[in-house]
């Protein structure tokens, strides 16, 4: 590899149609338990891409909005500088990972991530007898206790990764396909790497409509965001 | 003028090992019940070691509690120990004499309850003394990040414990002398070992005294970088706007010597009433802290002030929309009424009459009053800003507490009453020797034809 | 504090009587001799000087703006912090029944007359400040708007500044009636027949005492309230609110803090002053400094402390913000001033004050005394300047860090014009004010007594409940 990777995400609120596919691909891809009704009313519920959905306008002139929140995988996480134990860093790959072995549950991190997209295992995880033969053996199930984020589906980039050394080649643009990412049936999100300048994701990042989450407070985010085409919208904020 | 009894080194002596040699029946009773609270706690613990972290109220984006709540207030209370004892000590002040063993026996008590929050708190307990230096990983070969304010936390307690502990242990040495001599059996054996050959000779006394003036120097800059720390751990989080001010360190400071000071207060008026203490523990003692409280309590509103404000003026919508919660939305608005009220506005006018300080049961109230208010005040900074951390209102909640985080609060309070009683069973709670040396010095000064109290003054 | 040994007992007491050292005091308070003269005429011609700088940059077009006028609120804030603050030194040992403070509390508190000096430099700097629309002032963030509360923020500045004045004037002529009465009986013409009126009938029955020492109470700790908030107000609607986007919480109680160390530093020099050109040797000794000094040591480390608590935020944040805002406040161009004004303020004063035969001296106090106000001074300029010369003051971020703003030939004027206002005020007012407490004195003989303990002589402390 020449240079470095960056993963990274971009995401077209204009194609999102809030169809939840990429949540129900990441449950299963990452094995995330079944979120039960009492976990969305504990607001314990484990999502590591969840469909945020604003109400724009006053009734009855109301319009839904739909942003695709997952981990940022910010260059200057404010979740790992609190970590007490390293339990989170980020890899030469722009990566921002998690190790859960090494997690101790101070929930720090969560507290310091303005995206609120870090997760905490309050139980120990249990899937329904049906499901014990989805789970993906190359996830680790994570112990209850410990914090959990979307990684990009990492196991998927390693896989690749390996694969594309075993045959001599490199990895392209489009090799690496995240759960979310391939189950999206707009083409919403596109995953590839920033610092590959033809890359899909690379020319997105270009794209005028393009801005990113809570960009003020400095954190780099990995994830662009493209603003809504909306042709009725008088000149509001986008989330 | 109030007429002081003249004591005896005879009295002195009888008064204050009345609790260590002669324990009263009720005495018993009294520590059999709070160690039933405590034994319920760890039962609570238990409960939520073998079940999950998930018996707790916390939930996303709440992610910290009451755990959290009680962990701030119990290290605030912590404070007063030095705040008494080292500060006045080097300054002198005679009314310290028989507040500061209850002061920093306290301070150990809090403290070291409060250095138990972060276990309950923890997802994965057993693992916690990765987040404590050394705490070194010999399976992965990692140390802990000294980024982390978590780390710095466990680094400030700890010194600020063994320093106090210290601290308690020297100015004890002549107190376990005497009880030393007056005791038999087993009982003997063991203070005389704590009493570490103690004759009082010149040379002991003065080395004891050199220590003692040295431990209180060299304690303070502990004593203000422990609430300092854990002020950090919420201010330099940028993700949390309410959380994210430069006021928090001396605001913190300030809120745990009100709170801490107020604490002793209420120890020693219940000392005080359980061991009929009246000559030792008298109203004019009380009369000095409380004009001491009322300056603290007045330095921490203006901080107080000084925070809302700020936080308020830039008018940006998460931080209006977080003031809002904590000021007018239920419950929080009842809270915030109830600690302003018990925080400061009750007590402090109070306090500015004299009748009300040198009356005990009053103090006793007003002096609860603020810490029940300071409890809340800690609610109100946690928890609130949590519910509402950033723009991003998906992801605003709430937070209700779980019956086992009650158990475990009303455990600590049990755990550290226990503890003080514990000590008061077995040292003297106020020191003899302290004592002694204020009757000897005291004197008075004829001024016309008023006898004026007074005391000498080495320099 | 224990020293060891029986050696070394310093008891300052005085030698004389107090009714010798009402004639003493009185009479140097009515000399005039010519060195005397010669001072108050440098010092108004210095003052004289600021007017020419004032007229300088006003006539420069200056009124028009906020911006060229960094320097003149750099020196407002910089005798709010010493001479105004001064008297807290009087305040807050009278609270703590100290002895201590008798003889140096006069001193301290006739630092109040500069009050008249802050209102007249307020005046040009409320007229030039900008309005609050489309910014946000201290007390109603958005709602200046819709025309409420009135006047906000000038009208709130000058409200506090000048009850801040008027409390300080009252505290002094409240503490010195006693002295004024004693002094009209032996001073005759017009001196006299102003005493007897400020005297206000003294005579000194028991309800005349109870109400003075009720009035110095109230006085006192009002007067604690309003320099704290003239601090708070001035930093920030002269300082933070015209940087947007800042919000730095600790800063307000940061600078009120410097104005408790600098107070101190500011009667510990004046004692100086008035010990070796006043001939009052007897009457300040070195447990004064001592203990002034003691008191110093443990406000620089606050000050320390402050700072560094309003550093580790911003620092730790890293968010692009608090990075433009470390650059303006300390490490940008002000860099250098910011340096000497933590090795002044904190740095000098720890390693030379915390050996104690230091802190005991006359000598060693002074010295880190005047380190303390140069860097106060400094720390005045580098902040007030600093936020003075923000462009684009308006909206929610700050867009770029302005260079640093040197001093012209107007700005040095009213700066040294300002210092020169502010001591000659002083040191006409020593001269109609005794500079001695007297009736504290008197007191503190009464309540301190040296009497054997055991064979050793120790110095007995009387505090009355």
């Amino acid at each position: 590899m020449a240079v470095e990777r960056k993963w990274g995400m971009a995401v077209d609120a204009d194609k999102c149609t809030g169809c939840q596919a990429c949540v129900v691909a990441c449950q299963s891809e990452n094995n995330i338990p079944v979120n039960e009704p009492d976990h969305f009313l504990q607001r314990r519920a484990i999502q590591w891409i969840r469909i945020e959905r604003y109400w724009e306008g006053e009734f009855p002139d109301v319009r839904a909005r739909f942003v695709p929140m997952l981990c940022q995988h910010c260059e200057n996480a404010p979740c790992e500088s609190v970590c007490p134990v390293f339990a989170t860093y980020h890899n030469n790959e722009g990566l921002n990972v998690q190790v859960y072995n090494r997690c101790i549950g101070t929930r720090f991190c969560a507290n310091n991530d303005p995206w609120n997209v870090r997760f905490f295992n309050f139980w120990e995880p249990v899937w329904p007898e049906t499901l014990r033969n989805q789970l993906n053996t190359d996830v680790s199930v994570r112990s209850r206790g410990i914090m959990e984020k979307c990684t990009f589906c990492i196991q998927r980039i390693r896989r690749t990764t390996r694969d594309a050394g075993l045959e001599g080649r490199e990895v392209t643009d489009g090799d690496v396909v995240p759960a979310c990412v391939q189950a999206c049936p707009t083409n919403a999100l596109v995953f590839g790497d920033l610092n590959d300048h033809d890359s899909q994701v690379a020319h997105l990042r270009e794209d005028g409509r393009q801005y990113r989450i809570l960009d003020h407070l400095g954190t780099e985010p990995s994830v662009y965001y493209m603003a809504k085409i909306d042709p009725y919208a008088a000149e509001g904020e986008h989330a | 003028m109030q007429l002081r009894p003249a004591l005896t080194e005879r009295d002195i002596n009888r008064d204050l090992l009345r609790p260590v040699l002669a324990t009263p029946i009720w005495f018993y009773f009294l520590l059999g019940g709070l160690a039933i609270g405590v034994c319920t706690a760890i039962g609570g613990f238990a409960w939520a070691v073998n079940h999950g972290t998930g018996v707790y109220g916390i939930n996303r984006p709440v992610m910290w509690g009451f755990l959290l709540v009680n962990f701030v207030f119990w290290v605030g209370i912590s404070h007063a120990g030095v705040m008494l004892s080292a500060i006045l000590r080097l300054s002198n002040a005679e009314w310290r004499r028989p507040a500061t063993r209850a002061a920093e026996v306290l301070t150990i008590f809090a403290l070291g309850t409060a250095a138990l929050h972060p276990v309950f708190h923890t997802g994965r307990p057993w693992r916690i003394y990765w987040s404590m230096p050394p705490g070194y990983d010999f399976g992965r070969g990692i140390w802990p990040d000294v980024r982390s304010p978590f780390v710095w936390d466990p680094t400030a307690i700890s010194t600020y414990l063994t320093g106090t502990t210290l601290f308690v242990i020297l100015l004890l040495i002549p107190d376990l002398a005497v009880l030393r001599d007056r005791s038999s059996g087993l009982m003997q054996k063991v203070y005389g070992f704590l009493s570490m050959g103690w004759k009082g000779n010149t040379r002991q006394w003065k080395l004891q005294i050199i220590a003692g003036f040295l431990l209180s120097a060299l304690i303070l800059p502990v004593f203000v970088s422990v609430h300092s720390i854990v002020s950090w751990d919420f201010a330099v989080q940028i993700a949390v706007e309410g959380w994210h001010a430069t006021i928090f360190a001396p605001y913190f400071v300030i809120g745990a010597v009100h709170s801490g000071v107020a604490g002793v207060i209420s120890v020693l008026a219940l000392l005080r009433w359980m061991f009929r203490w009246e000559n030792y523990i008298r109203d004019d003692h009380f009369d000095a802290l409380a004009r001491l409280m009322i300056v603290v309590a007045t330095a921490w509103f203006y901080f107080l002030v000084i925070e809302f404000f700020l936080g308020i003026y830039p008018a940006e919508e998460p931080e209006i929309s977080l003031r809002t919660l904590q000021v007018f939305e239920w419950p929080f608005n009842a809270t915030f009424i109830v600690f302003l009220l018990m925080g400061y506005f009750v007590p402090v006018p109070l306090w500015l009459f004299r009748r009300v300080r040198q009356n005990v049961a009053l103090m006793f109230w007003t002096t609860l009053m603020v810490n029940i208010g300071m409890w809340l005040e800690r609610f109100i900074i946690i928890i609130p800003s949590l519910m509402r951390k950033q723009p991003l209102t998906f992801s605003w909640g709430s937070y209700n507490p779980s019956p086992i985080e009650l158990i475990l609060v009303a455990g600590s309070f049990c755990l550290v009453f226990l503890g003080v009683l514990t000590f008061s069973k077995f040292f003297p709670i106020i020191p003899l020797a302290d004592a002694k040396e204020g009757v000897a010095l005291e004197t008075h000064v004829r001024v016309g034809k008023v006898m004026v109290p007074a005391a000498y003054r080495e320099e | 504090m224990h020293n060891g040994g029986p050696h070394g007992h310093h008891v300052d007491l005085l030698e004389r009587s107090s009714e010798e050292a009402a004639g003493e005091v009185l009479g140097w308070t009515e000399r005039t001799g010519p060195a005397y003269l010669l001072v108050v005429l440098v010092l108004a011609a210095v003052a004289a000087l600021g007017v020419v700088g004032f007229a300088m940059k006003a006539a420069d077009g200056g009124l028009d703006s906020h911006h060229p006028w960094g320097y003149l609120a750099a020196a407002l804030a910089f005798i709010m912090t010493t001479s105004l603050s001064a008297p807290l030194v009087a305040i807050a040992p009278r609270f703590g029944k100290a002895h201590w403070n008798r003889y140096v509390s006069r001193i301290a508190e006739t630092w109040s007359v500069v009050g008249l000096l802050s209102i007249l430099i307020m005046v040009p700097l409320l007229l030039t400040l900008p309005s609050a629309e489309h910014r946000q002032t201290l007390l109603m963030y958005n709602k200046v708007a819709e025309g409420w509360p009135v006047g906000a923020p000038h009208l709130y500045v000058a409200l506090v500044l000048v009850f801040t004045a008027i409390n300080g004037f009252g505290l002094l002529w409240a503490s010195a009636i006693p002295d004024f009465a004693l002094a009209k009986s032996r001073v005759g013409g017009l001196r006299g027949a102003l005493y007897s009126k400020l005297a206000l009938g003294w005579v000194g029955t028991k309800r005349q005492w109870r109400a003075l020492r009720a009035g110095l109470g109230v006085l006192g700790a009002l007067y604690f309230i309003f320099i704290v908030w003239s601090h708070t107000t001035i930093s920030f609607d002269f300082g933070q609110s015209l940087v947007p986007g800042l919000r730095d919480s600790v800063f307000p109680a940061w600078q009120a803090l410097g104005g408790i160390q600098a107070a101190l530093a500011t009667v510990i020099v004046t004692s100086f002053v008035v010990r070796m050109f006043g001939g009052f040797k007897e009457y300040i000794g070195v447990n004064q400094f001592w203990s002034m000094a003691k008191l110093m040591l443990a406000s620089s480390l606050l000050w320390m402390y402050f700072w560094w608590s309003g550093f580790i935020i911003y620092w730790y944040a890293k968010t692009p913000q608090a990075q433009d805002f470390l650059q303006l406040m300390w490490f940008g161009p002000y860099r250098t001033i910011f340096i000497i004004t933590i090795i002044c303020n904190f740095a000098l004063v720890l390693g030379i004050l915390m050996w104690n035969p230091v802190r005991k001296s006359i000598l060693g106090p002074t010295i880190v005394s005047c380190l303390i106000i140069f860097g106060a001074f400094l720390d005045k300029i580098r902040i007030y300047v600093g936020f003075y010369s923000v462009e684009e003051y308006t909206g929610h971020i700050l867009q770029e860090v302005p260079e640093a703003v040197p001093p012209g030939l107007g700005d040095g004027l009213m700066v040294a014009g300002v210092i020169g206002g502010a001591l000659l005020l002083y040191t006409l007012a020593i001269k109609f004010v005794p500079i001695f407490n007297l009736w504290e004195i008197r007191e503190g003989s009464m309540l301190q007594v040296i009497r054997p303990f055991k064979r050793l002589p120790l110095k007995i402390l009387a505090k009355p409940e």
